[in-house]
């Protein structure tokens, strides 16, 4: 049995990119459905996040001068038009907020907290003012106050496609096997980042790549899976949310793969490894080794903790509290890893499927965290951005007669893992893979055989695993598939690291320490041919690269191990 | 610190948690209508269900490390 419904754009999420996605696209003209795995408004990372970055000239902002430090802090591998879009429409979507009704900080006179230095260039950096309430579920409010339906825990599971066309997908209840087939005219990913369920890490939990493995799988173009993120968890009391108000907070640390995080090589020119905290726009605060030392002073934002960590100098200390790294496992940088942008309205490669927030991969901050509240803020910007186009382009377009052979397929695709005989536990592959994929000595500090040892072990779970896991029930089900997504993720991330064969930013090549603007200044992008996985650069426009007359350690002031000034 | 049980004498049968959850370890159990844990195994510590629960029925485990998978079928 199942149900069938239809809707002009499709939006699938519930953080706060989908939430602009839907609300705007309504608000455009559209019938919305939204779908999420969990609950919109307390769903993916974004109940987790305050910060929001802010750009207004009126703070004295200067956009030269902030596109110049962000360009230098994402180590040049940003895409400078998203970068400045970023930039340029942050105020309007805060106004969008307040007006919505979400709170923001506000200092004693009223004006908005700002988290950014004193003369501070910009972008500046506000945050959600959560003892106000949760603005997730102030979004939920708007969503359906403006009419968008909302269809909680229905995990997305595969895309119809018709003609070369993604026309909709087929969603997979949490406690029944009765899927939904969704008709859409057009389809927005706003399924987040990737994650490889890492306890310890709450908001990754429920996003298993899935977004990014279900358009990989319909032909859609993969960017930036070499640079990984390197957030933590910290053990001792922690509310992550913000908003308990019962029970006991819990440690939020819980040991991964690496036992700590910590901070920049030292003797390399002071906290951060030589640049200065001033010119960050989110200095989040100091990192400390059990030596005493300081270690970092921008927290998680480059991977210098690992190498810490590697040089045998953990655990680190983190605002009074043992913290744990490799806790974001699964996720790269914020913007980097998603789907490659084919234009500058969000769409993807494949003909009507769009992307916003996370899962698009507009490489806003490069291949480093070079701004802090890009996160939220870079979801409503594109959410709002994707929205419109793709109101834009389902209007007039009549509603896609999908073939029952094609709704067939996709439908026996999802059911599979439950009709089988016999099988591998959906759990037990979970917990090979992330045994598999934590180590930092795989994940952080990379080395081509520990990367090749790693792949093949990944490629035969993608080969002879994935294909047989077994599930006793829906819940099952739902792990299974994100079993299989996070294995088709974790084979592009080893991928990406192994093709990448130099460092930069938040990829780091023990055998290649080395940034290598020669052959290296571009992205790298996976797709499928042939049946096979494969990975190929994507050049970037001669002048966003630095100028070879700039002394090397100017243009790179964050030193890797190892590496020589060239 | 992962979820061990829904106390059955607070719980007052809103679903609050079952919506709640990202994991989905939680089940509205018709006949008692109140919340069951179901699948503990997936709890993966953040602990919504707690912070939501209008009636603090949520009781937690006093472990702080999840146990190894080491069975497969």
């Amino acid at each position: 049995m199942k149900k069938k419904v239809t809707c002009d754009v499709l939006v699938i999420g519930g953080g706060i990119a989908a939430c602009f996605a839907a609300i705007k696209a309504k608000e455009a003209g559209a019938s919305v459905i939204m779908a999420d795995k969990g609950y919109v408004g307390r769903s993916g990372q974004s109940p987790y996040a305050d910060g929001f970055m802010i750009f207004n000239p009126e703070w004295g902002h200067d956009m030269n001068a902030a596109m110049e430090v962000i360009n230098r802090h994402s180590e040049y591998l940003n895409d400078r038009y998203w970068t400045q879009k970023c930039l340029e429409d942050s105020w309007d979507r805060y106004l969008d907020l307040v007006e919505w009704g979400c709170v923001f900080k506000k200092n004693p006179d009223g004006t908005l907290e700002d988290r950014s230095e004193p003369g501070s260039k910009g972008p500046g950096g506000i945050q959600f003012d959560k003892s106000a309430g949760a603005y997730g579920m102030v979004l939920r409010k708007k969503a359906l106050e403006v009419g968008v339906e909302i269809m909680d825990q229905l995990m997305i599971v595969d895309f119809l496609k018709q003609d070369g066309r993604i026309v909709g997908a087929v969603g997979l209840p949490n406690d029944n096997c009765d899927l939904t087939v969704i008709i859409a005219k057009t389809t927005i990913s706003c399924v987040g980042a990737c994650g490889y369920k890492p306890t310890g890490y709450p908001p990754l939990m429920q996003l298993t790549c899935d977004g990014e493995a279900m358009a990989y799988r319909a032909g859609a173009e993969i960017l930036g899976k070499e640079f990984v993120d390197a957030h933590y968890s910290k053990e001792g009391k922690a509310d992550p949310v913000g908003q308990r108000s019962a029970g006991e907070a819990p440690p939020v640390g819980m040991p991964m793969g690496a036992p700590a995080p910590g901070g920049p090589m030292k003797g390399a020119g002071g906290p951060g490894g030589g640049g200065s905290p001033k010119d960050r726009t989110n200095a989040y605060g100091e990192l400390i080794s059990e030596r005493s030392d300081l270690v970092s002073g921008y927290m998680f934002t480059y991977l210098q903790s690992e190498f810490e960590v590697h040089a045998g100098n953990g655990p680190i200390i983190s605002r009074g509290a043992k913290s744990f790294g490799g806790s974001a496992l699964g996720m790269s940088l914020r913007k980097a890893d998603g789907l490659l942008p084919a234009d500058r309205q969000c769409r993807s490669s494949v003909p009507g499927l769009f992307a916003a927030g996370d899962a698009l991969g507009n490489m806003q901050n490069g291949a480093a965290y070079s701004t802090g509240g890009s996160a939220i803020e870079g979801g409503a910007v594109t959410g709002t951005i994707a929205a419109h186009a793709a109101a834009e382009e389902a209007r007039g377009m009549a509603m896609p007669e999908v073939s029952e052979a094609e709704i067939e397929r996709a439908v026996n695709y999802v059911l599979e893992p439950v009709n089988r005989v016999g099988g591998f536990g959906p759990n037990w592959v979970i917990e090979l893979l992330r045994n598999y994929m934590m180590p930092y000595f795989v994940y952080f500090i990379k080395k081509a055989d520990r990367l090749e040892a790693t792949l093949t072990l990944v490629r035969f779970m993608k080969e002879h695993i994935s294909p047989m896991i077994k599930a006793n029930d829906a819940h099952e089900l739902r792990l299974a598939h994100e079993a299989k997504n996070m294995i088709l993720s974790a084979e592009m991330r080893l991928l990406s690291g192994l093709f990448r064969t130099e460092s930069r930013g938040n990829h780091y090549r023990e055998d290649h320490p080395e940034r290598d603007d020669e052959n290296w200044f571009c992205w790298s992008k996976i797709s499928e041919k042939n049946g096979e996985m494969t990975i190929e650069k994507v050049p970037l426009p001669e002048e966003w690269k630095p100028g070879k007359d700039v002394p090397y350690r100017e243009k790179y002031p964050f030193p890797f191990p190892g590496e020589k000034e060239v | 610190m992962a979820v061990q049980k829904v106390d059955a004498v607070k719980c007052i049968g809103c679903k609050t948690c079952v919506k709640s959850c990202p994991a989905d370890v939680f089940r509205f159990d018709a006949d008692s209508k109140k919340a069951v844990v179901t699948y503990p195994q997936d709890c993966q510590l953040c602990l919504w269900c707690v912070t939501e629960c209008p009636v603090d029925a949520i009781v937690l485990t006093k472990d702080t490390v999840s146990g190894f998978m080491t069975c497969w079928g």
